[in-house]
C-alpha cells in the first residue's frame, strides 16, 4: 500500500526515536527533556502495540466491495440530481437579469453593484436534530448592517 | 445485515473520526509480517483457509454518517452563494501568452484569471490547514510532542513535521530542525473541525469580536489564529489538560475556490462563522426636537 501518508509516521517516529537513550535507566523510565509526560506521549504515538490486521475471506470482501460500491452509487445519484437542480437554477437567474438588463439599465446597473462587506446573518444558524438550550437570542441586536443609501 | 461478518461489522461501525491512515497501516503492517512468520503448523486445512484470506486495505475512511456542515452548505448556503456571488457583466481577462513577463507597480502580483459564472463554480471550502511553530523545539526537538499530539487530538490526523528551511542564528535556528507540525483536513474530517471550532471554541474564547471585515488574502482564502489559551478550549484537550506539558498557539487557513475576499467571507459565514460587521447605516440626525428613533434607542 504506497499512500502518500504512510511514511507519516514512520518518519516521525524515527525523528523521535533518534536521541533516545537506548538502555533505560536504572530505577525509572527515561524522561525526554526533563518532562515524563513527553515520554508518555511519545510511547502513545509511536510505540504502540500493533494492531491483528482485518482479513476477509474472498466471499466477505465481495460483500464488502459490493456494499462500497453501492454506497458510491448512491451518493453520486445524489451529487448528479445536485448539480442537476443548480444548473436549473442558475440558467433561470441568467434569464432573469437577460430580462432585466433588456428592460432598465438603471435597474440592472443597481442590482449588479454587490455590498463589499456582505455576510450571512449571524441568526443563519446550522440545522441540529435537537433544539438549542437557548433558542432565541433577545438580548443581542440584529447583527446585520443597514443597507447602503 | 446479518450476512456481513464481524470484521467488517466493526469497520461499518468505526467513529467519525478513526485515526488516519497512516498510523493504522504502519501497524498492520507490522502486525501482517509477524503473523507471517509465527504460521501455525497445524492442520492443512487451516493454512489452506489462512492462505485463502485477503488482508483488507485502509483506504480512506469508513464513515457513512452524514455531515452536518455538509449538508448545511449544499442545502442552504450553495444556492444563495451561486445567487450572491453572481455577476452577469462577467468580461474574461486577455490570456497572457507563454513566456510574456508582465510586472505591475509596486510589488502588485498578478491574480489568477476568475472563471465565467457558472452552476459549477460556486465558492467551496476545499481544505483548512492547522499549523503550529513551537520555539521550545529550539531547545529540544521532544518539546514538540506536546503540540503534536495536541494537534492530532484536535484534528483526528497525524501531523507532519515540519523541518526548518534556513538558520537563523539570532533564534539559534539551524537548518532542517524540527520546528513545527502541520495537518491538511479535507472532507468529513474538515467539517467537523470547522463545526467544533464554530460551536465550541470561538464562542468561548474571551473578547474575540470576530474576524475583521477585510480578512482574506484577495485570492479566495481566509487564515486565522489562536493563541495558547485557545487551544485548551477544544473538548479533546479540556477533559485531559494535565497531560499535556505545553500548550501552543496554532493557526487555521481555509482554502476555498472562491476568487474574492468577499465570495470568501460570504462561504465562511455561512457556516455561521462571526465576523466583525460595522455599522454602515447613514448618519444619525442629531436634533435635539426630533422624537427619538428605534435605532437610537437600541444603539
Amino acid at each position: 500500500m504506497s499512500s502518500p501518508f504512510a511514511r507519516t509516521a514512520l518518519k516521525a517516529a524515527n525523528l523521535m526515536r533518534a536521541g533516545a537513550p537506548s538502555t533505560p535507566k536504572k530505577g525509572g523510565g527515561t524522561s525526554l527533556n526533563g518532562e515524563p509526560r513527553n515520554d508518555l506521549i511519545k510511547k502513545v504515538l509511536f510505540d504502540a502495540p500493533p494492531r491483528p490486521p482485518v482479513r476477509f475471506s474472498s466471499e466477505d470482501m465481495t460483500r464488502h466491495e459490493t456494499i462500497e460500491r453501492a454506497w458510491k452509487l448512491v451518493r453520486q445519484q445524489q451529487k448528479q440530481a445536485q448539480e442537476e437542480g443548480l444548473a436549473k437554477k442558475f440558467e433561470m437567474m441568467r434569464k432573469a437579469n437577460a430580462e432585466l438588463e433588456a428592460t432598465s439599465s438603471q435597474l440592472f446597473k443597481h442590482s449588479q453593484t454587490k455590498e463589499r462587506h456582505a455576510v450571512f446573518p449571524r441568526q443563519l444558524r446550522t440545522l441540529t436534530d435537537t433544539p438549542p438550550k437557548q433558542v432565541w437570542n433577545y438580548r443581542e441586536p440584529a447583527a446585520t448592517p443597514a443597507p447602503k443609501a | 445485515m446479518a450476512s456481513l461478518t464481524r470484521s467488517s461489522r466493526v469497520l461499518m461501525g468505526m467513529t467519525q473520526q478513526p485515526l488516519r491512515g497512516s498510523l493504522i497501516n504502519n501497524q498492520i503492517r507490522l502486525a501482517s509480517t509477524v503473523t507471517a512468520t509465527t504460521a501455525k503448523k497445524g492442520a492443512a486445512t487451516k493454512e489452506a483457509k489462512q492462505d485463502d484470506s485477503i488482508l483488507l486495505e485502509h483506504k480512506g475512511d469508513f464513515t457513512t454518517g452524514v455531515s452536518r456542515l455538509r449538508e448545511h452548505y449544499r442545502n442552504t448556503v450553495q444556492d444563495d452563494l451561486m445567487v450572491l456571488t453572481y455577476s452577469h457583466t462577467f468580461k474574461p481577462k486577455a490570456k497572457i501568452p507563454e513566456g510574456v513577463r508582465v510586472e505591475l507597480k509596486g510589488n502588485k502580483h498578478i491574480k489568477p484569471a476568475p472563471k465565467a459564472p457558472s452552476s459549477r463554480h460556486i465558492p467551496e471550502l476545499v481544505k483548512i490547514d492547522v499549523h503550529c511553530m513551537m520555539k521550545e523545539a529550539l531547545v529540544s526537538k521532544y518539546n514538540l510532542l506536546s503540540g503534536f499530539m495536541a494537534i492530532q487530538s484536535i484534528t483526528g490526523e497525524m501531523p507532519e513535521i515540519i523541518n526548518s528551511k534556513k538558520g537563523v542564528h539570532p533564534w539559534k535556528l539551524r537548518a532542517g530542525n524540527p520546528i513545527g507540525c502541520k495537518v491538511t483536513l479535507k472532507g468529513d474530517k474538515m467539517y467537523q473541525f470547522l463545526d467544533k471550532l464554530v460551536e465550541v471554541v470561538l464562542p468561548r474564547m474571551k473578547e474575540w469580536p470576530g474576524l475583521p471585515e477585510s480578512a482574506g488574502d484577495a485570492t479566495g482564502n481566509i487564515g486565522m489564529g489562536f493563541p495558547p489559551s485557545a487551544m485548551s478550549l477544544f473538548p479533546e484537550i479540556e477533559n485531559n489538560f494535565d497531560m499535556f506539558p505545553r500548550m501552543t498557539g496554532f493557526d487555521v487557513t481555509f482554502t476555498t475556490t472562491a476568487n474574492t475576499n468577499l465570495d470568501a467571507r460570504l462561504l465562511l459565514s455561512g457556516f455561521n462563522m462571526p465576523f466583525q460587521v460595522k455599522d454602515r447605516s447613514a448618519p444619525k440626525v442629531k436634533d435635539a426636537a426630533a422624537a427619538p428613533s428605534i435605532e437610537s434607542a437600541s444603539a
